[in-house]
């Protein structure tokens, strides 16, 4: 099973499409240690704490550009980054592993969840996009409240497309069990 | 036409069929923890643990190591109707 001890001399390869490595795959699935994350409860909290923050960057793209708005974008990003990687734990990093260090059960998940994730990023995109372009018209009243560049709406929609399939996984996975 | 793809219920999942197993009890009688068992067929121990709590239907191919590592046949351990007790 992929989801054994490699050894420690085993050289990691590292999976260019997913973004991880086998090391770091392998020690999230054989991590036997109890962890709240694990729970969904608290998974889904962690859910809903980066849909706030994402939603936020792709909001604060309207407000005009202050040195404050400046610092609030890096907390944001900032957030989105611990939070992603707390996920990414409380999944076990399913979400990015690739079929080789999965077992049916996790791929099937895994591929369920990029399928609902695929859809709300289209549902999400075409919504953000769609405002964006009523917000820029030139003759449109409230054209003032366009954002003067779209980077943290970029930002944001790239880290939402990285994002969602975790985010999935970790609102639908049950609470997870002791291994005994 | 766009539209009618997001008439699509967004976190749906389908509901499927019960499947009803007697694998922990059959692993405890053998005296196998969840990890040992998942070892033998070489899954996750989690994926046992939902296996076992009917969180999970497993493959054809996974009850068929399941029911050779338990010893057992795959009727023994698999049903779509739920078992008698002490069976």
């Amino acid at each position: 099973m992929t989801t054994g001890d490699t050894g420690a001399k085993r050289r990691s390869k590292f999976f260019w499409f997913e973004g991880v490595t086998e090391a770091e795959v392998l020690s999230s699935l054989n991590d036997t240690r109890p962890s709240r994350l694990r729970q969904q409860g608290p998974r889904r909290t962690l859910v809903i704490a980066m849909a706030i923050v994402l939603a936020a960057m792709a909001l604060i793209a309207f407000v005009t550009e202050t040195k404050l708005t400046t610092y609030l974008e890096f907390g944001l990003i900032a957030a989105a980054l611990v939070l992603y990687t707390l996920l990414r734990k409380a999944v076990r990093k399913i979400s990015d592993a690739p079929d080789e260090l999965l077992d049916e059960r996790q791929i099937a998940v895994r591929d369920a969840a990029h399928t609902v994730a695929y859809r709300v990023l289209a549902l999400v995109g075409s919504v953000t996009l769609v405002l964006h372009l009523v917000l820029r018209h030139p003759h449109d009243v409230i054209a003032a409240a366009a954002p003067a560049d779209g980077t943290m709406l970029l930002i944001g929609f790239v880290m939402s497309a990285a994002f969602l399939p975790a985010l999935v996984l970790a609102w639908n996975l049950p609470s997870e069990q002791p291994e005994a | 036409m766009l539209l009618s793809i997001y008439a699509i219920p967004i976190m749906s999942r389908q509901k499927e069929d019960p499947v009803f197993n007697r694998v922990e009890e059959l692993r405890v009688a053998k005296g196998l923890t969840r990890q040992q068992l998942a070892d033998a067929v070489g899954v996750h121990y989690q994926t046992v643990g939902y296996l076992e709590r009917g969180e999970y239907s497993p493959s054809l191919v996974l009850a068929l190591k399941i029911a050779a590592a338990l010893e057992a046949e795959v009727p023994e351990l698999f049903s779509i109707k739920p078992f008698k007790k002490g069976k």
